[in-house]
């Protein structure tokens, strides 16, 4: 089967104890990890496998690598083949490399960012079990995100978004749900959406100056547990970019905040829609962008798309 | 970040923690704290020059401060979504 989702976030933080505090008390997360170095592994209350997100403790407040998870050890090797037939050089990491993990199929896209895709990594079960569970766990803080949803990376111009989407759709078979198309006759894609599960976007790339991580999303179930958790980020004094809000791309509910080192998170609410391989691809012409971004408002919102997470010195 | 928002068109402002980096700023004067610095964006020799990111700056009393323009990249020439 291939890829099957997104499967950890990796970033850098300035003070790693306010971001514990922070991802545990807000977002409603748990450490279950932590290194010597004090890099902390975390995961939400829904999901299966040991951790979805890495906060590592740094000088920088910069972004390392996201990873999606594969169905067989076996879509290791064949998806290496397929990334080398490409003209995309790979590096496989032993198993426990990545801590929890199995092989690590590891390689720069061309987006420019580093991708690593594994199959098997520590399972350790949702909090509410898996015989007569609860909807939610009454002890979960915060806002309770359910899992990390999607991420958006920020790629140098529209010739990397579409370098980066081409590979995905080839290589991946992701599927393009959704793109903002500018330039002559729209010729040039400048942001685009693309899905291997059935929401509309596991992925999505935009043209910006420097390679960097625009946020990635926690999901929530609906629009009444974004207006709770624009509550509870108030009561904790995060800085919101964007107050409850609907897309238009992808018609996700959504708010977009800041974490204590200043990466912008976003909790998306909803299916959307059904994403299907043979669903026809939406787009947003320039003149409609900004009813794209935040449909209802249909305005510029300051730097949303020009101010954003860098990827870390390497 | 927010107090200085009566200059909104002059106060570049983003993630408002550290991360972006739109708030680069060269203190001329005035007393202040800061929090750590986003080595991204500003380095060891950066900070020893009294240049900050002006959202992890805690002024102490007034400040003479003067923004900096974002440091020109290879692809500074490239369309930006949205800008």
């Amino acid at each position: 089967m291939g890829v099957m989702r997104i499967g950890h976030v990796d970033i850098n933080v300035l003070d790693i104890n306010e971001s514990k505090k922070y991802y545990e008390n807000v977002i409603g997360m748990t450490v279950t990890k932590e290194d010597v170095d004090g890099t902390l592994y975390l995961k939400c209350w829904d999901e299966w496998d040991k951790y979805s997100l890495v906060l590592r403790p740094s000088e920088e407040a910069t972004f390392n690598r996201v990873a999606y998870k594969v169905e067989n050890d076996s879509d290791i090797d064949d998806l290496q083949k397929k990334v080398e037939a490409y003209g995309v050089s790979t590096e496989i990491l032993s198993a426990g490399t990545v801590a929890e993990c199995g092989r690590i199929l590891k390689f720069i896209a061309p987006s420019g960012h580093e991708f690593n895709l594994y199959a098997e990594k520590t399972f350790v079960g949702k909090d509410v079990g898996t015989v007569n569970p609860a909807p939610w766990p009454v002890e979960t803080k915060g806002i309770k995100a359910h899992w990390v949803d999607h991420i958006l990376l920020m790629c140098e111009g529209p010739e990397k978004v579409m370098a980066g989407t081409k590979f995905f759709k080839e290589v991946f078979e992701f599927n393009l749900a959704e793109q903002v198309c500018v330039g002559p006759e729209g010729s040039l894609q400048a942001a685009t959406w693309l899905a291997r599960t059935s929401t509309p976007h596991d992925l999505a790339f935009v043209a910006g100056s420097e390679t960097g991580m625009h946020h990635f999303a926690f999901f929530l179930d609906g629009w009444s547990d974004i207006l709770k958790a624009a509550d509870i980020m108030a009561m904790n004094d995060v800085k919101m970019d964007v107050t409850p809000q609907r897309h238009g791309i992808t018609r996700g509910e959504t708010i977009y905040f800041f974490d204590p080192s200043g990466h912008r998170l976003e909790t998306f609410a909803g299916l959307g829609y059904l994403m299907q391989p043979d669903c026809p691809t939406v787009t947003w012409t320039e003149d409609n962008l900004w009813r794209g971004i935040f449909y209802h408002s249909g305005v510029e919102n300051g730097a949303f798309t020009t101010a954003y997470t860098l990827c870390a010195y390497k | 970040m927010d107090s200085l928002s009566v200059y909104a068109g002059l106060v570049p402002k983003a993630c408002h923690n550290g991360a972006c980096g739109v708030c680069r700023a060269q203190v001329h004067q005035g007393s202040f704290e800061k929090l750590k610095m986003n080595k991204r964006h500003v380095s060891k020799e950066d900070e020893c020059n009294n240049i900050v990111l002006a959202c992890r700056v805690l002024p102490r009393g007034d400040m003479d401060i003067e923004f900096l323009p974002r440091p020109v990249s290879k692809s500074s020439k490239v369309y930006v979504l949205g800008s």
